[in-house]
């Protein structure tokens, strides 16, 4: 009924919202993988990092003119960066040795705060989000025309993942983080330093939060203080998918769901159900795999 | 320290409690009249509450006061904010009974309006809506009133509206869940339909960001227009995004659309904002209205006085039609504090099913069997990168 231009303007949606999950879900992966928590304050880092760009861009447009905009871009990611790795000293720290049940709440206490604040410091509303011209250009493929964005936000995720798994599986550094990721006290007794090994992950999940937000904002074009909660739960989802603690697999899983999402909504007798699907799929999956596609199987140590 | 710690925490929680508790009533012998402003502050439709807050306070600014049986009384508004979600809409509407308010305006959303609704009339206190479209707000419940035309009025004047401009096939996009969003959708595809037009209907959650694969398959769908009768935060990804995916022609939406907001929001994501169109309550320089102009005008000034105000007014000096639908609330429950000449929640509620003012804001002040008021005509805006201007008007009988 449709024409193979349209089925690849679709697909193409698809892959670049899959790729803003996957750039989300890595951060829920990886720290799942090293502290077993399930960071809940990740999706609204990723609200944050957005908010940050706003009121960067805003204020040093004033006496930089165009730009702020890169000011913005790379204040953001080390402003992001700072914030995920404080919020992991303030409130997982101090709980490295309390039941995990704690650290969890914490996390969904972090949450509501950074919620919370937002609204406060923000008056509550949407803000736009500043605009790159560059990313909105649009370039033709074929019979294809679409935005510079849409074709640069899958290739800068592929890269950006190929690095870090590069980092993970040649590197001392990425040495250190597989070991304690496998048995967090032994790596302690082999003389890895636990601390700076988190704080690097919470770097890492940071970084590609602030990226994610850069793409996905840039995309939908305003933030809003609770924008971080629906990206964040299917990121979590795209992450128990493809097998928590896997980077691989949490890429693939968040394409999977992007990928489908899109499809559902284009066909408006079903679009409704497109976030029924994710969470379905998340119930099935933990169902049949509860490991996920890639996860290791975790034995209960008694 | 941990010890210390705790005990510095305690006395900051006691301190905001005590901080939190109002001194009941004034011992000046000055006697007050406390009225509820339920609107939402934040959420979807923040930008919105906010500006109808703006009407209701310029409105207080010019009357005060009012006199009841030869005595004095100072009104004084008291806010609850419904978040624009209608499962937290009960807590502020039992905020506001809890405080004893003699009578409640708002709200922007009709969800919110339906939520609240059932609280005020059990307390028998008198709610006179703003912009709630909805019929079910004031369907069975004796207390809430509006200023506002209602929905099947409001769809009928689009689709009319939609017909004129030669458009055959149109997609209603509504969210799934808002009694506003979906009812409105539903009363635009019978009329639409009655009209000999074609529909394609499509439903979104509520929060949804990303559209693209809709209006992908509504772009080969061929449709001529799209309606969408959705929250000013869902409004640009709406426009926008059919503008990427090649729709080309009107978007229609309903009055929560005068926003001027989401004009700036389109226009900074780059975006264009032409071929959008929304029917509304009121437009400023309307010259057969004078009392629109004076409005229009004193609004302005008063505006200008308070960067605060311009900020809620999404920094602009452009008026929305909400706001004149807060000042119209405002003087509905004034003149009915005058008749009735009482503060009891059932006597002023029969002063204002009684009320017949000529020549407010948005038109006559009367209110029909259900507590709506009788309008007969919709204005039709559309949006420039100026702000909005006059389109054309509808006339239903």
């Amino acid at each position: 009924m449709h024409d193979f231009t349209y089925y690849a303007q679709i697909l193409i949606s698809g892959l670049t919202i899959g790729s803003l999950y996957a750039l989300i879900a890595i951060g829920y992966t990886m720290v799942y993988g090293i502290l077993r928590l399930i960071n809940f304050a990740h999706g609204d880092m990723f609200m944050v990092a957005g908010f940050i760009m706003i009121y960067i861009t805003s204020w040093s447009s004033s006496f930089l003119g165009a730009g702020s905009i890169v000011v913005g871009l790379i204040l953001t990611l080390i402003l992001t960066v700072i914030l995920g790795v404080m919020i992991e000293k303030v409130a997982y720290k101090p709980l490295r040795s309390a039941p995990r049940m704690s650290v969890m709440i914490s996390a969904i206490g972090v949450s509501y705060l950074l919620q919370n604040l937002s609204t406060y410091v923000t008056g509550g509303l949407a803000q736009s989000y500043p605009n790159i011209p560059w990313l909105r250009t649009e370039i033709q493929i074929g019979s294809i025309t679409v935005r510079r964005l849409a074709i640069l936000t899958p290739v800068l995720t592929i890269l950006l993942v190929i690095a870090l798994v590069l980092l993970i599986k040649h590197t001392k550094m990425g040495m250190a983080m597989r070991a304690v990721a496998k048995d967090f006290d032994t790596a302690q007794l082999m003389g890895i330093r636990i601390d700076r090994i988190i704080s690097f992950t919470f770097v890492i999940g940071s970084f590609l939060a602030a990226v994610g937000s850069i793409l996905y904002f840039s995309y939908i074009g305003q933030v809003s203080p609770t924008i971080g909660a629906m990206p964040g739960l299917k990121s979590f989802v795209a992450a128990v998918f493809g097998g928590i603690g896997s980077v691989p697999g949490a890429v693939i899983g968040s394409y999977i769901i992007g990928i489908c999402e899109t499809f559902i909504k284009s066909n408006q007798n079903i679009s409704i159900f497109s976030n029924a699907f994710t969470f379905a799929l998340l119930i099935i999956i933990l169902l049949i795999k509860p490991n996920g596609l890639f996860g290791e199987k975790l034995k209960e140590k008694v | 320290m941990k010890k210390l710690l705790a005990i510095l925490l305690c006395l900051v929680m006691v301190l905001s409690m005590v901080a939190c508790g109002e001194k009941p009533g004034s011992s000046d012998g000055e006697k007050t009249i406390t009225i509820g402003v339920f609107e939402p502050t934040s959420g979807q439709n923040g930008a919105g509450g906010k500006k109808e807050i703006l009407g209701i306070q310029y409105a207080h600014s010019l009357y005060p006061t009012v006199t009841i049986g030869g005595e004095e009384y100072k009104i004084q508004l008291t806010y609850a904010d419904n978040q624009s979600d209608s499962s937290k809409a009960p807590t502020a509407a039992q905020q506001l009974v809890s405080k004893g308010v003699t009578a409640v305006l708002g709200t922007y959303g009709s969800g919110c309006a339906i939520a609240g609704g059932p609280y005020f009339e059990q307390a028998k206190i008198p709610a006179i809506g703003t912009s709630c479209t909805n019929p079910q707000v004031t369907q069975g419940n004796d207390y809430y009133f509006r200023v506002c035309f209602i929905d099947p009025f409001q769809s009928v004047a689009d689709a009319q509206f939609a017909k004129k401009q030669g458009v055959t096939k149109a997609a209603v996009i509504t969210e799934a869940g808002d009694d506003y969003s979906a009812g409105l959708g539903a009363y635009f595809v019978k009329a639409f339909k009655e009209l000999g037009g074609e529909v394609v209907e499509v439903n979104f959650q509520t929060g949804e960001t990303d559209f693209s694969g809709t209006m992908a398959s509504l772009a080969a769908q061929g449709i001529g227009a799209i309606f969408a009768p959705t929250s000013i935060e869902t409004a640009p990804f709406i426009i926008k995004q059919a503008r990427e995916a090649g729709i080309d022609g009107c978007i229609l939406a309903s009055d929560t659309w005068d926003d001027v907001s989401i004009i700036q929001r389109v226009v900074e994501a780059g975006a264009s904002i032409d071929g959008v169109y929304f029917s509304t309550f009121f437009i400023e320089g309307d010259d057969t209205n004078p009392a629109a102009n004076a409005f229009a005008e004193g609004f302005k000034a008063w505006l200008k006085e308070d960067s605060a105000r311009l900020t809620d007014n999404s920094n602009s000096e452009e008026i929305s039609a909400v706001t004149a639908c807060g000042y119209d609330a405002y003087m509905a429950i004034y003149y009915a504090l005058e008749k009735a000449q009482s503060t009891d929640g059932a006597t002023l509620r029969d002063a204002l099913a009684a009320l017949d003012v000529p020549g407010l804001v948005t038109g006559d002040l009367k209110f029909d069997e259900n507590g709506d008021a009788v309008k007969s005509y919709a204005i039709i805006k559309t949006a420039t990168t100026e702000g909005f201007v006059f389109a054309d008007s509808v006339t239903i009988e």
